[in-house]
């Protein structure tokens, strides 16, 4: 095979490389800068204050709030996801098992639903007077477990939770069933031969031998869950402050929406912020379960 | 040749690349001459509606007409959504573009904090001017009190769409059939709510997880207790709630409701719009907001209601009986506009008695003195005409942005919803003040 000139190759990344700096690089270097600055974005003038975006976060309980708030997605939403998942991916992968192809379709399905169809449903279903879960509560008795569901923090939080899980449980069940595909077969045959039980199976063969694909889908989890912003947007517009979200509580302190509040500075502290827990969490996720690829 | 060719691509490419990223010279120099020209042939409006709302297609008739009227401009209406702001913000990096805005429609809480930034045009000396259909100045069609709620410093930036006032709405055909009168004091208030709550009806629907309603209520109850002045003076840090006992009474007024239960069953997890719904419905019997619940509930609000508004009944110990707010969504005109002739033309149309009918159509209420009336917001002039004192919206304390959101919003939702007491409220209230100040 003739081997192409690395000139020629790098003349053909250019127009890419032109795009991707002019399009995302510059943008972020000036979100730094904003970052230390007061600017509201109608005027030209930015006055520079130095760190000091970043030491009102410190003190500012709303951030703090939603800062709390998304870490609990991420934690308690990554758990409930990735546990899904994995059962499902037990389910559809069991020798003999039919239906593979149904159920993650079924399964992908709501992923595809716009976030903002899926907030409308939702607020309504959680409704305390008129929605479906308590009313399905009323009907098989359970009357007093009927609580205003998005009514206090926590509640509110764990139904959101919920809600995301049945979008995203799809996505990572596709991720997983693929890696299970490159998986051959005859290590379980060998495995079933020996005596193992699906359940041995699925833990000492498949689950070791889908770690990469783990680690690739919990990094993105990671990511996802950080920036979230869709359905709780969709949902509350940044009006229920108990409720935010970084993402949200960002958006709103940029662009206000109902409320002049047009603090871009510090606006760009909470994405900087994001940036890094991004940055820290994958980074060091990677780092401790990370390996060189193993081949099969 | 293959080589030849790849390079020939790759150039072509990147090429590609660079023209798109640049401006061509042809559309820079058209921008060039826009700014030169005055009285030009252009008009660009940007508005806060999506396209297919309702008062989209009511804008599309006011541009229309102002075609037929002008017929050598060419209009450009772009429906920006709520997120105009952000979107104009974005804009005014390139403010040479042909098709910068000459005039944006906002509501006017927004708009006045964009005025005060310098962005638009003051309109006094044009309100000195004809109108277009009638026969005086075109500030005097206006109503008097609404031109005054909207005004900066004694100046006049907007012009008004309709006019918005606050109040409770209720079902006259409830009203009758439970026998109810309109309460005209606090005690008959607490009494129609005693009578609706007796007969099954929730006393009042209230989402109350929207922090942005929530601290409308406090506010209301405050104005009427209190002068703006100390409302203002607390809301900047320059003087602690607590040392005017007036905003304890009003957080107690407030609790007063989550404590007699005159709220919906689980309150405090209603979401925008469920209350509205509920009280459409039949559900719930009053809902205290702002009067484009007509508007926004038209297509649920079933033909057998006879939805009405009142306003909040005078209080005990009012420093203003009839502290009343008026405000409504606006046009402004930019600085950085090419076309600010045309854009005074248009407004005139925009604002002129034979549209008004257009408006109202849509049960919003008319801007103008002798302008339609919607039924349900029959009373909204008389309420607007017997207020001893106005102010904008949220007591206009939405200009001190991120404290109204970051403080005002949280605690008065927890008040609402009666989960701190009214002396927790206002010590909170304090203690976050003093630390968001500081």
């Amino acid at each position: 095979m003739r081997k192409v000139k690395p000139w020629i190759v790098a003349v053909f990344l250019f127009p890419g490389m032109l795009m991707y700096v002019y399009f995302f690089l510059i943008p972020a270097v000036q979100s730094f800068y904003y970052t230390l600055t007061e600017w509201n974005g109608f005027k030209d003038e930015k006055i520079f204050v130095g760190l000091e975006n970043f030491q009102s976060l410190l003190t500012d309980k709303t951030f703090q709030q939603a800062l709390g708030n998304t870490m609990l997605f991420l934690i308690l939403g990554g758990v409930l996801v990735f546990g899904i998942a994995l059962l499902f991916t037990y389910l559809i992968t069991r020798p003999g098992f039919r239906g593979r192809k149904f159920f993650s379709n079924f399964f992908y399905f709501p992923n595809m639903i716009s976030q903002a169809a899926l907030a409308v449903m939702w607020v309504f279903f959680f409704n305390p007077e008129f929605g479906l879960l308590n009313m399905i509560l009323n009907a098989v008795g359970l009357g007093e477990w009927c609580i205003p569901w998005l009514g206090s923090r926590l509640s509110g939080m764990i139904c959101i939770i919920a809600v995301s899980c049945i979008s995203f449980v799809g996505f990572y069940l596709t991720l997983l069933l693929s890696g299970c595909d490159k998986i051959p077969d005859t290590y379980r045959e060998a495995a079933s031969i020996d005596g193992a039980t699906n359940l041995v199976c699925f833990f000492r063969i498949t689950l070791p031998l889908l770690r990469d694909v783990l680690v690739i889908s919990v990094s993105l989890w990671i990511i996802n869950a950080i920036k979230y912003f869709e359905l709780i947007w969709a949902m509350f517009k940044g009006k229920s402050t108990m409720l935010n979200t970084i993402g949200t509580y960002m958006f709103t302190m940029a662009f206000g929406v109902d409320v002049p509040v047009f603090k871009l500075g510090y606006a760009s502290a909470i994405a900087v912020v994001m940036f890094l827990m991004v940055a820290v969490l994958v980074g060091g996720f990677r780092r401790i379960f990370d390996r060189e690829d193993f081949q099969y | 040749m293959k080589k030849r060719f790849a390079m020939f691509l790759a150039v072509v490419m990147a090429a590609g690349v660079l023209a798109g990223c640049g401006s061509s010279p042809s559309s820079a120099a058209a921008s060039g001459d826009a700014t030169q020209t005055t009285g030009t042939d252009k008009l660009v409006i940007w508005t806060y509606m999506n396209e297919g709302e309702p008062m989209a297609t009511w804008e599309q008739s006011v541009v229309d007409l102002y075609t037929e009227e002008y017929p050598d401009v060419d209009v450009e209406i772009v429906f920006c959504g709520r997120e105009i702001a952000s979107q104009f913000q974005t804009k005014l990096n390139d403010k040479e573009a042909d098709d910068f805005p000459d005039i944006i429609i906002l509501n006017n809480g927004v708009l006045m904090a964009l005025a005060q930034e310098g962005v638009f045009v003051p309109l006094d000396d044009a309100l000195t001017t004809p109108a277009f259909d009638q026969d005086m100045a075109w500030g005097d069609t206006f109503i008097a009190n609404l031109m005054e709620s909207m005004k900066i410093d004694g100046v006049q930036y907007f012009i008004p769409e309709s006019m918005y006032t606050h109040g409770f709405f209720y079902d006259a055909a409830q009203f009758r059939e439970l026998g109810l009168s309109v309460p005209q004091t606090w005690d008959e208030l607490i009494a129609v709510c005693d009578t609706l709550k007796a007969n099954g009806i929730a006393p009042v629907a209230l989402d109350g997880s929207l922090d942005l309603y929530n601290e409308w209520w406090f506010i209301r109850f405050a104005e009427r207790l209190t002068t703006m002045e100390n409302l203002h003076a607390a809301a900047q840090g320059q003087m602690k709630f607590a040392d005017d006992p007036a905003f304890l009474q009003a957080a107690e007024y407030v609790a007063t409701f989550s404590e007699n239960g005159y709220f919906q069953d689980g309150v405090a997890g209603s979401v925008f719009p469920a209350a509205q719904a509920l009280f459409t419905q039949g559900e719930a019997g009053l809902l205290f907001c702002g009067a484009w619940i007509p508007t926004e509930m038209a297509s649920q609000t079933p033909p057998e209601m006879e939805m009405k508004m009142f306003p909040l009944p005078e209080l005990p110990g009012s420093v203003s009986a009839r502290h009343e707010e008026i405000w409504s969504n606006a046009a402004a005109v930019t600085v950085d506009g090419k076309n600010q002739e045309n854009a005074i033309n248009f407004l005139k149309i925009f604002s002129s008695m034979g549209v008004q009918e257009g408006i109202t159509e849509l049960k919003n209420p008319s801007p103008l003195v002798g302008g339609p009336t919607v039924p349900e917001l029959d009373q909204a002039e008389s309420i607007v005409s017997n207020a001893t004192s106005i102010s904008g919206n949220y007591g206009d304390l939405q200009q001190y942005g991120d404290w109204f959101v970051n403080v005002l919003g949280p605690l008065s939702t927890q008040l609402i919803n009666g989960n701190i007491s009214a002396q927790e409220f206002i010590t909170q209230l304090d203690t976050d003040t003093a630390a968001f100040y500081q």
